[in-house]
């Protein structure tokens, strides 16, 4: 799967604070405050709090979240090109994709 | 013993239908790669590109460097749009992949949102969508149309509303004409003001493209042009005439 490098670029190195799973998406809350949602088709894994992002790949309907302690976790995602968001502390816009 | 003729050993009848198969076939297949080939239509297909938005606010698209920051399209969805389209193999500058409702007024990069549109086809063309895609934006960011308005008029049928928000017809600049030679009508000392002029107004030449300013030879005066601010002139697509002095 490749890595989605421009998602990479604005999440790497953020730690994972806390996650809500909510119907039809997942809410990743890091640890500036900053948010990522993804619109997803089935409900996601847990992500334990504390991982650092690594990286992010993506192919078709797949978004696997790499982290630095060695672990990951693939989301399913509803729209290729339209279903990721992260949003800084202040909900300014940082990606759309 | 009678010995059976063997010759020729296929009749001619049975050589005609096959060769006449064989050339059906070719016609067959001539006639597929040409429509593959086939320039796209000046609109998109709607059950293949119905649009698609973000969930994302006015403030949010009027920001300085928004649409740099939201512009993801993969190389899979850009290889997909271009099959569903029936496009297999295109010239460098050919197409434009298109973000129907475009992303600075909140389109997505999602597969709906996405068709090959011709940079060469005429008069409508991805550069004269450009246009009114700069124009939805300011009218949008400064209030005068709703963000959802601009999107479902623009995916909806985006002539319609290049006709609605800058004119009935996009500035042609038709090859075999010199962009200097304006249609003149009427013969006037060079530089007269015109009289429906208004203050930082230039005229443009609706027909080759080009615009005049206030002084120049051909200001107000060709036979088919209007009156508009440069920013929107330029923001049309139109050209400041070669030869004008500025």
């Amino acid at each position: 799967m490749p890595r989605n490098q421009k998602l990479t670029a604005v999440i790497k190195g953020r730690a994972v604070q806390s996650t809500t799973r909510e119907t039809g998406k997942l809410v990743i809350v890091f640890d500036d405050r900053s948010t990522m949602t993804v619109k997803t088709a089935e409900i996601a894994a847990a992500i334990s709090p504390g991982v650092k992002i690594k990286a992010v790949l993506e192919s078709g309907y797949e978004c696997a979240l790499e982290f630095e302690d060695g672990s990951s976790i693939t989301i399913q995602i509803i729209d290729p090109g339209a279903s990721v968001a992260v949003r800084d502390r202040n909900n300014a816009i940082e990606y759309l994709g | 013993m009678s010995r059976r003729n063997n010759w020729p050993p296929v009749s001619l009848g049975r050589v005609m239908r096959t060769v006449s198969k064989v050339l059906l076939a070719l016609c067959l297949l001539w006639n597929v790669g040409a429509l593959a080939q086939q320039p796209t239509p000046f609109l998109p297909y709607p059950d293949l590109t119905p649009g698609g938005v973000f969930d994302v606010t006015l403030q949010d698209i009027c920001t300085p460097g928004y649409s740099k920051k939201v512009r993801a399209v993969t190389k899979a969805l850009r290889d997909q749009a271009y099959k569903s389209y029936g496009i297999t193999s295109y010239q460098p500058g050919e197409y434009q992949l298109d973000h129907l409702i475009p992303l600075s007024i909140g389109g997505s990069n999602s597969i709906s949102n996405l068709w090959p549109q011709s940079n060469n086809t005429s008069p409508w063309n991805a550069r004269t969508k450009d246009a009114l895609e700069q124009r939805l934006r300011k009218l949008v960011c400064s209030g005068q149309v709703d963000l959802e308005t601009a999107q479902r008029e623009i995916a909806t049928n985006w002539i319609n509303a290049y006709q609605k928000y800058i004119g009935a017809s996009p500035p042609v600049a038709a090859k075999s004409e010199p962009l200097l030679a304006p249609n003149v009508t009427t013969e006037t000392p060079p530089g007269t003001s015109a009289p429906n002029a208004t203050k930082n107004e230039v005229w443009v030449n609706t027909r080759s493209g080009v615009y005049w300013k206030p002084g120049s030879q051909w200001f107000g005066k060709t036979k088919q042009g209007k009156f508009m601010a440069e920013s929107d002139a330029v923001a049309a697509g139109y050209r400041l005439a070669r030869g004008t002095g500025y």
